[in-house]
């Protein structure tokens, strides 16, 4: 068939059929190429979707509620650090992770993220100035928590807190899209 | 463009695309002249080869999404796709399936050249594709072992050992294969870079070498100079339609039949018949009848000779220039190919046959394939990592304890990674498999005991063989264990 095509064009006339005959050809790889590269382009989204928000660690005994410490070790008149252990799930890992906290002083029990809710770093307190400073871009927030200067736009952020018995918990939900949530997420 | 050109004969868009791009070129290497009749469609290998490269790089490139290569994380990693990735199990069937295709369709492709004479009038395709068959073996190869079940690591096991057993450099060898003196995670390092990055990249190179680098002479340069490709579309659409066919064919395969995937290789059973791919079958029978030295002369030097006999045959003469006599050159071609096929066709028979013949091996083999099946089918079991617990504040441990006294507490990690499988996620046995509750009221089950018995089954004469864990776990991680199972009550 090739060979008609050949002769059509040396005889300079007849192109027409060709033509069509050609551009139809054409159309099968160009559908076939479509058709793999559509279903290889679902598959690929389909693989590599993230999924949505990080699981909490499947099966958690205590519904979420962390350990800060015991109440009868805690006291005096400033910010407590304490480091709670969140356990996340992210696809085939299981990961523990220390995550800072500061039980502020005064009744009841009041735990704020030692994260900064400008861009994430870790404040520490300064007892000098009697304030959280975040050591990356320079917020400060006053002993309560709330914010006093700089870039964030808010306070440290409250976590759930309660007691059982003498030991202290709280509610860590990072993921929670809470004021809190880190820019890093493990 | 002059008025009427795009109409000349050829499709406007592949003609101006060609004219701006080295898409002629490309096209003009790989359809190499025009084709009539039973040659044009012979020639479809080409696009076959294609597609299946094009899958590997494909589906190779999302596994390494989620593939971690170190002894600690390859197996869960490999789990996860299979298990929980949407798609994970067809993109891992495919990247298994077109291994083992890619060095049947370059061996068709090699058979048609060498029938059309292709081999002599484009000789640096015909060792590009000679290249290309010895780089995917060897990538099946590496491959084989990344997943970290009882299967690769046997392969992985054979591999060392047949690098091992060479002569004069065999140790060295062997040395520079799993990097060190044993197979570690240092091996599953080497194997990850050998199989993702420097194979592929030489196989990319040569691929583009003979596409884009040198330009081989085609049937009919003078009749068809330049673009004058007027049989293009035709050759075109043939391929297409072959390789789309083989790729609806391997998609549907791939989503019916998943890849092989055994529980990983520490839990293993004794008795464990390991098997290869498909595309080394005909090796694996091979080794049989030889020693190890042998053996591994036999594996390298015998794809060796043939590939180096193929590789010569585009330079060795027809006639002898003297005598003006026909050379046996033709007939040494025919009988590499001959020998080739054989090799592979009769070996892989045999280890089909000796495989089906033996009732023990028969039913070993179904056993492991049922154990894959339920390994399938169990949930998948996420992999603790991160140091933060060891280090978990002491505030939090005595709060632990508070809280966990009412409960049994949880197995330890170790446990539900090596123990639970047999004896069940909590201690409770499964199917003739003893359990573990209450083991510790039973004479000579102590704490140290059971550290025993983990470090050498044998010595305590159990009533069901279990394997040792002397050095799957740490020394703590046995003892957490044997904690742990001494106070199931």
């Amino acid at each position: 068939m090739t060979d008609t095509s050949e002769r059509s064009r040396e005889a300079g006339g007849a192109r027409t059929h060709d033509d069509l005959r050609r551009r139809f050809l054409l159309w099968i790889p160009a559908a076939v190429f479509g058709a793999a590269a559509v279903s290889l382009l679902t598959t690929a989204y389909r693989f590599l979707r993230p999924r949505a928000g990080a699981a909490a660690a499947d099966a958690d005994p205590r519904g979420g509620w962390l350990a800060v410490g015991r109440v009868s070790e805690m006291g005096g008149g400033r910010p407590l650090r304490r480091a709670v252990t969140v356990e996340r799930r992210a696809g085939w890992s299981l990961a523990r992770r220390e995550q800072a906290v500061f039980v502020l002083p005064g009744a009841g029990p009041r735990v704020v993220s030692a994260v900064c809710p400008h861009e994430g770093c870790e404040v520490e307190w300064d007892a000098g100035a009697s304030a959280f400073l975040c050591p990356c871009h320079d917020s400060r927030f006053g002993p309560d928590g709330e914010r006093t200067a700089g870039p964030a736009e808010r306070g440290l952020a409250r976590l759930p807190a309660r007691v059982t018995g003498d030991v202290l918990e709280v509610l860590y939900e990072p993921s929670g899209g809470g004021p809190d949530a880190p820019a890093v997420q493990g | 463009m002059k008025p009427g050109e795009g109409t000349d004969g050829r499709a406007p868009l592949l003609a101006r695309l060609s004219r701006r791009t080295t898409l002629g070129v490309a096209l003009g290497n790989l359809l190499e002249g025009r084709p009539g009749g039973l040659s044009a469609w012979a020639r479809t290998t080409a696009g076959l080869v294609a597609l299946l490269l094009v899958l590997q790089i494909f589906s190779g490139l999302l596994l390494a999404f989620y593939y971690v290569p170190s002894t600690e994380a390859a197996h869960v990693t490999v789990a996860f796709v299979e298990k929980e990735i949407a798609g994970g199990s067809w993109v891992r069937a495919i990247h298994l399936y077109a291994a083992q295709l890619l060095p049947l369709a370059l061996v068709l492709h090699l058979a048609q050249a060498f029938a059309r004479g292709a081999h002599r009038r484009r000789p640096f395709g015909w060792l590009a594709s000679l290249l290309l068959l010895l780089l995917v073996m060897a990538n099946g190869a590496t491959g084989y072992s990344l997943p970290l079940d009882a299967r690769a690591f046997y392969s992985t096991r054979v591999a060392e050992s047949i690098a091992g057993g060479l002569p004069l450099f065999g140790g060295t060898a062997r040395a520079w294969l799993v990097g060190g003196q044993e197979v570690s995670t240092l091996t599953l390092s080497r194997l990850y870079a050998l199989h993702v990055l420097v194979v592929p990249a030489l196989i990319l190179s040569v691929v583009a070498a003979r596409l884009f680098v040198v330009k081989e002479p085609a049937e009919q340069t003078e009749a068809e100079p330049g673009l004058e490709l007027s049989w293009l579309p035709a050759q075109l659409a043939r391929q297409a339609v072959v390789a789309g066919a083989a790729f609806a064919a391997l998609a549907f395969y791939a989503a019916r039949f998943p890849a092989p995937l055994g529980p990983p290789a520490e839990e293993a059973a004794p008795g464990y018949l390991p098997r290869p791919g498909a595309q080394f079958l005909w090796l694996f029978q091979l080794l049989k009848y030889f020693s190890t030295t042998n053996a591994s002369l036999v594996a390298t030097l015998l794809p060796a000779l043939l590939l180096g006999a193929l590789a010569l045959l585009p330079f060795l003469p027809e006639r002898s220039p003297a005598r003006r006599r026909r050379m046996p050159t033709r007939a040494l071609g025919v009988a590499a190919f001959s020998l080739l096929f054989l090799l592979v066709a009769v070996f892989t028979t045999l280890a089909y046959l000796e495989d089906r013949r033996d009732p023990r091996v028969r039913e070993q083999l179904a056993r492991q394939a049922r154990q894959e099946e339920e390994f399938r089918r169990a949930p998948f079991v996420p992999r603790r990592t991160g140091g933060a617990r060891d280090e978990a504040g002491a505030a939090a441990t005595d709060a632990d304890e508070t809280v966990a006294a009412s409960k049994p507490a949880p197995p330890p990690e170790a446990y539900a990674r090596h123990c639970a499988r047999c004896h069940g996620p909590s201690g409770e046995g499964k199917s003739i498999n003893p359990p573990l509750v209450g083991v510790s009221a039973r004479p000579n089950r102590t704490v140290e005991d059971i550290v025993a018995i983990l470090n050498d089954p044998r010595s305590y004469d159990l009533e069901r063989r279990m394997p040792s864990f002397a050095r799957k776990l740490s020394e703590e991680e046995k003892r957490a264990v044997a904690e742990w199972v001494a106070s199931l009550k």
